[in-house]
Formats: C-alpha cells, structure tokens, sequence
C-alpha cells in the first residue's frame, strides 16, 4: 500500500513536468508605433523579427532615437540550454536588418520586467524623452553588469 | 574488512555471518532517495524563490541576483544549525540537506561549534574546515583538471 502510495506520487510528480515541453502560442508583441513619444518603429519591426524565430514564445522591445534598440525574448522551456546561441542569431538577425543600429539582445528576466514596464509606459505615454533615456541607460549597465 | 568476507573463513564465524544478516537492518535506500529527493528539491525550491525576489524587487538582473541569494541560503542555514533545527532535518533528509550550498554552510557552523571549547585558535580554527577543507580540495583540484583538459581541447584539438 506504502509503494503504492509512493508510485503515485511519483507519477504525478513526473507528470505534472509534462506540459512544459508543448508548444506554447506565441504572445503577439506590443506595437507601439505612433502610440509612443518616441518613435517606435525599429522596435516593433525587431519584435517581429526575433518573434519568427522558433525559439522566442515573447518579447518586449524598446528603442530610442539614438538609433540603440533594446529586446528581451522570452525563450521556450526547453531551448534555454542553447540560450547563447538563441541571442547571437536574434542579434544577427536583427542587425542584418539595421545595420547601423546598436542592438542589445538580453534573455535576462530582470530585463525583460523592464522592457515591459518602459513599453507600458510608452503606451500610456506617462515616461519623457529624457527618463527614457536614463532608464535604457541603466538597462545597458545591467546587461553588461 | 570486506575484502576478508568469503575467504578463509572457518563454519563457525560463516554460521556468524548468516546469523548477522539475518538480523542487519536493511538500508532503505528508495525512501532514503525519495525523502532527500523531496528535501533538497525543497531547498532548491527556496532558493529559487529567493532569485526570484531578489530580481524582482532589487536591482539585480537575473544572472547578479544568485550572490544575495546564495548568501541568504548560508545565512539561514548557519542560523538553523547554531538553534539545532538543521541537525533534525538533516536526520530526516540525509544526501539531501547535504549537497546544496546549505549543507556546505552547516558543515563549516556546526564544525565550529563543535570544537569551541578547545580554544579560538586550535579548536575552532583549526578544526572548522574539517569537512569544508576536503570539499574545497576536492572541488579545486577537480576543476583545474577539468580546466587543464579544456585549454588542451581548445588550443590543439580546434574545438
């Protein structure tokens, strides 16, 4: 009885793993376009980009008038042993379509929080040119930090 | 001393043996496996809520945020072993309050506790890393081989 018990715990443990590796619907990114202070364009043209890959389930992005575009996918369960690989070919491919942008491609969660918050606030248009700028800047620190 | 078992052995201390294993408490090595399982997965469970609040609400991003977490983990874990509660735990869990980093903290705490009453230089100094000093060893030792084989893999071998 004990075993049984202890089997079936086993079971729904194993089994509750199980939906992790199903395919996940990819989230549509937000797009800013005109809604925002700062013109959105890049960004949401990166978004799509990094988005056709298989690999990225969402993404925020942001980019500013300096021609620097900030994105942080968020990568499928089980892809994330290859997240090194993941970021290089977003960033390249990103960058295959802006050549002369600066493109900051981070898997990091923390950032992806942030990105989300500063798109919302884009939005709603409630962030100036100037907070904007000091708030990727930060962002740049963390990602190289 | 079990090398000798099943050698030379005369019918009487053979008889011994048969008597002995009948009556040796057999390890439960599957419950033993599954409750250091449950424990240590419980652990690692706390550990990751605490990285996970520690990027939400601090200024860590997710790869900065394991230092705080892992020095929160050792902090609890020293403080349970000075009031005694890791030791119970322990018992009940083996392996697994033994390998994550708590286990690490609460073999340097209790050592030093342990070995107080023998002085602040040749008790608790000299006897804190007991358990932590073969680790260390072990771990450094095993990652400069391991380094050692990398560099020779990536400067001959073109990996």
């Amino acid at each position: 009885m004990k075993g049984f018990i202890i089997g079936m715990v086993v079971l729904c443990l194993l089994a509750g793993c199980q939906n992790l590796t199903g395919a996940t619907p990819d989230v549509k990114p937000m797009q800013l376009q005109e809604n925002a202070i700062i013109n959105q364009d890049q960004a949401d043209e990166a978004k799509k980009i990094v988005l056709s890959m298989e690999e990225v389930v969402e993404i925020k992005g942001v980019s500013d008038n300096d021609d620097n575009i900030y994105l942080a996918p968020r990568v499928k369960h089980f892809d994330r042993f290859r997240l090194k690989e993941i970021r290089k070919t977003g960033f390249n491919s990103v960058k295959k379509r802006y050549p002369d942008a600066t493109v900051f491609l981070s898997t990091d969660q923390k950032i992806f929080m942030e990105l989300e918050k500063l798109e919302k606030e884009l939005k709603n248009r409630t962030i100036s040119e100037q907070r904007l700028k000091k708030e990727l800047k930060k962002l740049e620190d963390m990602m190289k930090g | 001393m079990s090398s000798s078992k099943g050698k030379n052995v005369t019918p009487a201390q053979q008889k011994y043996q048969m008597l002995q294993k009948k009556h040796e408490l057999k390890r439960p090595v599957v419950k033993n496996c599954f409750r250091a399982f449950l424990v240590g997965g419980f652990i690692c469970l706390i550990g990751q809520g605490l990285h996970v609040f520690y990027y939400t609400f601090f200024d860590f991003t997710q790869r900065t945020a394991g230092d705080p977490t892992v020095a929160t983990l050792i902090f609890i874990s020293v403080l349970l072993t000075g009031f005694g509660v890791y030791d119970r735990i322990a018992q009940f869990a083996g392996g697994g309050t033994a390998v994550p980093v708590t286990g690490f903290a609460n073999s340097v705490a209790s050592a030093a506790i342990e070995h107080r009453t023998e002085g602040y230089v040749l008790g608790v100094g000299g006897n804190i890393f007991k358990l932590a000093g073969s680790v260390i060893v072990f771990g450094t030792v095993a990652a400069f081989v391991i380094a050692l084989i990398k560099t020779i893999l990536i400067q001959w071998g073109g990996l």
